[in-house]
């Protein structure tokens, strides 16, 4: 646990010239530290008062020999209690964070459903975040105004789509969210417990959606703390637990064994 | 995504998008709309020459007309200060987009740079109507050294994304760079021959200090890129002249390794400091 600065950007590839055969993820020996809060140089002065190299002890392994191997047509499901790494992974397969250490290979457009409507401005109008949206996920101009009304139809926010969207709700806006992100069916789909999207009706239409983006996608990785949805939906399992992988395989198998833990005294040791 | 250049061209619609978004939102957000662009710069122009010109009682004479004098420094500084001050807590405050999101999160330092630069253009607009109606007399009559200006924008951009794109990294590692960066950045104009001109200083330091070292210390002044920059602009629009070529020679040197070097320093952090978000 010594060399911890080996970050390099090379060990993230993302090609997409396809080897037929070649899987769509890999990750061999994944490991991503991060830095303990509380020692983590804060401010200019600590860094001044006190030059401390950063060593072993103020880092801590949030994935550690993370091995998995997902094959066109395979729907991962993702499981492990609070704080096992779960998310941390996500944005690794995302390539919004690179391993410290292995290689992490990803190859086809990743598409992430996480934190919807991060990326709105307030202050602009639905139609206009709609746009801003879609240039964050790279959606060319010419594709999204060919599924504007699409998009709008889909929200059901037809009379608000050009007033501001700071007079939304939190349900509004995740729906205007949730309607340009799921807009191009994408290569990989990652779901990172997010299903939940709006009121009731629109609950019914998204999972709907969703469905069927995953039977067009090449591969799906969901994180969800429900065994009997992962059951529905996934053909392989990864059972992450503080930061290694318990356990990997066919979703029944993995599952089974998931549900067989007592939960209390996994907690307790 | 990487923030490398490859990266950055593709995604140059999503730069676009957030300069235009930034520009909709500021007419959204107040009620005069769009004449703010031009009120702003001119309000900022009015307070500072009632303070120096009214209170200190001075420059008025001799870098006459003083307002126009004065703006020429106010808006450019102005560009470049608001973008490092932005840019010092910008990734912090875009945590959840940028990892909800796989993009080069580089277009973010930039989109302050270029949204910054799109207000200066609406002052400098304002700046050249000024001189029309306020002619400077020592105007050497010239048009041809406007030609300068596009070249000077470009640098100043170089200069102020290079800076931009450093100092959002480093903003997210030293907390505390952002409560420094309001002071010296303020030591930065007063620095810069915004309140006063070059000659001013070159004067003053050959009547303090013995012969070589006047100089000298005049010559590291100049090494200030915002100095020549301002000197430049007041010299194109007000004096009508050329700046002299070892100036330009300064501004390229400078920028290439402000701008090549914000550019390393932003590949070096661009994943590493999303763990620290
Ligand atoms: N930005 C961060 N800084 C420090 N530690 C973090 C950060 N994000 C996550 N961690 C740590 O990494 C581990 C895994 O977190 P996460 O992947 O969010 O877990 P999960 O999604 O499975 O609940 C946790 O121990 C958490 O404390
Ligand atoms: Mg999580």
């Amino acid at each position: 646990m010594t060399d911890v600065s080996s970050n390099s950007s090379e060990e993230c590839r993302s090609d997409s010239a396809l080897d037929p055969g070649a899987p769509i993820i890999e990750f061999q020996d994944v490991g991503l530290w991060f830095r303990l809060q509380a020692r983590r140089p804060r401010s200019l002065r600590e860094l001044l008062l006190r030059r401390r190299r950063s060593d072993a002890s103020d880092t801590r392994w949030a994935l550690r020999d993370v091995n998995f191997v997902c094959r066109e047509g395979e729907s991962w499901g993702i499981i492990g209690p609070n704080g096992a790494g779960k998310s941390t992974l996500c944005l690794m397969l995302a390539s919004i964070l690179t391993p410290d250490e292995g290689v992490a290979t990803v190859r086809g457009k990743v598409s992430a459903l996480v934190t919807l409507g991060a990326a709105f401005n307030k202050a602009l109008t639905g139609r206009d975040n709609i746009q801003l949206y879609a240039a964050y996920l790279g959606i060319p101009a010419k594709v999204l105004a060919s599924k504007m009304d699409e998009i709008i139809d889909f929200s059901e926010l037809q009379e608000f789509i050009d007033e501001p969207i700071r007079n939304y709700s939190t349900g509004m806006r995740a729906r205007l969210g949730f309607a340009v992100a799921t807009s191009l069916d994408p290569e990989i789909l990652i779901l990172d417990e997010v299903l939940s999207v709006g009121d009731r009706g629109f609950r019914v239409k998204s999972q709907k959606r969703i469905k069927s983006m995953m039977k067009r996608s090449k591969c799906i990785l969901t994180v969800s703390h429900s065994t009997s949805f992962l059951r529905a939906i996934s053909t392989h399992c990864l059972w992450l637990d503080r930061g290694s992988v318990h356990m990997a395989g066919p979703a029944a198998e993995v599952l089974d064994a998931y549900e067989g833990t007592d939960v209390l005294g996994a907690r307790a040791d | 995504m990487l923030s490398n250049l490859q990266n950055v061209m593709a995604r140059r619609d999503l730069l676009k998008a957030l300069v235009v978004s930034e520009l909709q939102s500021s007419v959204a957000q107040s009620k005069l709309g769009w004449i703010w662009w031009f009120l702003d710069p001119i309000l900022m122009m009015l307070v500072y020459w009632g303070v120096v010109v009214g209170l200190f009682n001075r420059g008025a004479e001799r870098y006459a007309p003083y307002p126009v004098f004065l703006f020429t420094a106010l808006i450019t500084w102005k560009h470049f200060s608001t973008a490092v001050g932005r840019s010092l807590s910008l990734l912090r405050s875009r945590e959840r987009l940028i990892k909800g999101i796989p993009f080069p999160t580089v277009v973010l330092p930039l989109s302050v740079v270029f949204s910054g630069f799109a207000y200066f253009l609406f002052g400098f607009t304002v700046l050249v109507i000024a001189t029309l109606l306020w002619p400077c007399e020592r105007h050497s009559g010239a048009l041809l050294p406007m030609l300068q200006i596009p070249f000077l924008m470009i640098f100043q951009l170089a200069v102020t994304a290079g800076a931009a794109m450093a100092l959002s990294c480093f903003g997210v590692l030293f907390e505390d760079l952002r409560l420094f960066s309001t002071h010296v950045l303020r030591v930065g104009f007063y620095l810069s021959p915004g309140l006063f001109g070059i000659d001013l200083v070159s004067e003053r330091l050959r009547a303090s200090l013995a012969p070589p070292w006047g100089d000298a210390v005049f010559a590291i002044y100049m090494a200030n890129p915002f100095a020549v920059l301002i000197t430049g602009y007041r010299d194109s629009i007000l004096y009508g002249q050329f700046i002299p070529m070892h100036w330009w020679g300064i501004l390229f040197v400078e920028s290439v390794i402000l701008l090549w070097g914000g550019y390393r320093i932003y590949q070096y952090y661009d994943r590493r400091v999303i763990k620290f978000l």
